[in-house]
């Protein structure tokens, strides 16, 4: 067996074993490059304001305000509330939070859930697992290098590295380069 | 063919489990039952320390879950607990729960950086954000929580 049949089996074998992870790892660096300072997408947050009569005291919140503040909101329960600054109360719900500002009245309901599938891409991609899992991702990551030279050779002539795959070759190294030659070396 | 694929694997298997034995021994540590307000009053008398801290979690991070913060008496001041290596995440759900924490008390330095809350500003910028994450020198590591009942 020559050498360019190796190096073909390793990428093809490769291509095939990590189709999940490339999967993976490819539409959560997605998701992670959307971050916001609100959360990212593998998390679906809604928000509404109200407003309520004001000035409220800040004595006068108390279990039976909080439940009839939330009734108005179409909320039945909630977890617990406290005051994180002297004008403000923060009630936590299952699954969200009621924040409302008392010497204005101006409030806002938060729900927050998971989104299915972006929330378990992401728990990988994180390396939330840790330990087994930190291995797996760095063969993945490992293999993802090999395959990246394998795939040089995988093709002779015109259209291999020897011309056409050299041009993309140079033209994809040189789009990081770039960017970290406006954003980083010369910033 | 099958013998390389056989070595590429298992060298690679090899490779990765070069790191797997740097766990920190904390476990023979004596756990001390700490509230949250004597470690933000404190928190260099616990450093290095296992501390058993219960509280109610006021937020936990929206960017994977690797932290959150207790409230304390003073409302400008919340206890950061970072996940250890045994705890993958913490769920959005522990918002508005009270929680026990289980961990060490730790100095916290991010990596690169001089300022510990100049990282997580610049991402959280929020102005609560800004105040949860005010003041953290210290944080707790977390081995593990149990959520209490409201």
């Amino acid at each position: 067996m020559n050498w360019r049949k190796i190096n073909r089996v390793i990428h093809r074998d490769l291509g095939y074993f990590f189709f999940g992870m490339s999967i993976i790892y490819g539409v959560s660096g997605i998701v992670l490059n959307h971050r916001s300072p609100r959360g990212d997408a593998s998390t679906i947050r809604r928000s509404e304001s109200f407003t309520v009569e004001a000035p409220i005291k800040k004595e006068a919140v108390d279990k039976s305000y909080v439940l009839s503040l939330l009734a108005g909101l179409n909320e039945t329960d909630f977890k617990q509330y406290y005051f994180p600054s002297e004008n403000e109360v923060m009630i936590y719900l299952t699954g969200g939070h009621v924040s409302l500002l008392l010497n204005t009245g101006e409030g806002s309901i938060v729900k927050v859930r998971n989104r299915p599938v972006f929330r378990e891409f992401n728990f990988l991609h994180y390396n939330k697992p840790k330990q087994l899992w930190t291995w797996f991702s760095d063969f993945f990551a490992g293999s993802l290098v090999l395959m990246a030279f394998t795939g040089l050779f995988i093709l002779k002539g015109k259209n291999g590295i020897k011309y056409r795959g050299a041009i993309l070759s140079i033209a994809g190294i040189l789009v990081p380069l770039a960017f970290l030659f406006l954003y980083l070396w010369t910033y | 063919m099958k013998k390389i694929l056989f070595l590429f694997l298992s060298v690679s298997f090899l490779m990765a489990c070069q790191n797997s034995g740097k766990q920190a021994g904390t476990s023979e540590q004596e756990v001390v039952a700490v509230s949250v307000d004597s470690i933000l009053s404190n928190p260099a008398v616990f450093a290095d320390q296992s501390v058993v801290v219960s509280g109610m979690v006021a937020h936990v991070c929206t960017h994977g879950g690797q932290k959150l913060f207790l409230v304390s008496s003073n409302p400008e001041k919340y206890l950061r607990i970072n996940t250890g290596k045994s705890i993958p995440e913490f769920p959005i759900a522990l918002e508005g729960s009270t929680i026990e924490v289980k961990g060490v008390v730790s100095k916290f330095v991010e990596e690169g950086e001089t300022e510990p809350a100049m990282e997580e500003s610049q991402t959280d910028t929020t102005s609560k954000e800004h105040a949860y994450h005010k003041d953290n020198v210290y944080v707790i590591v977390a081995d593990s929580y149990t959520e209490k009942t409201n």
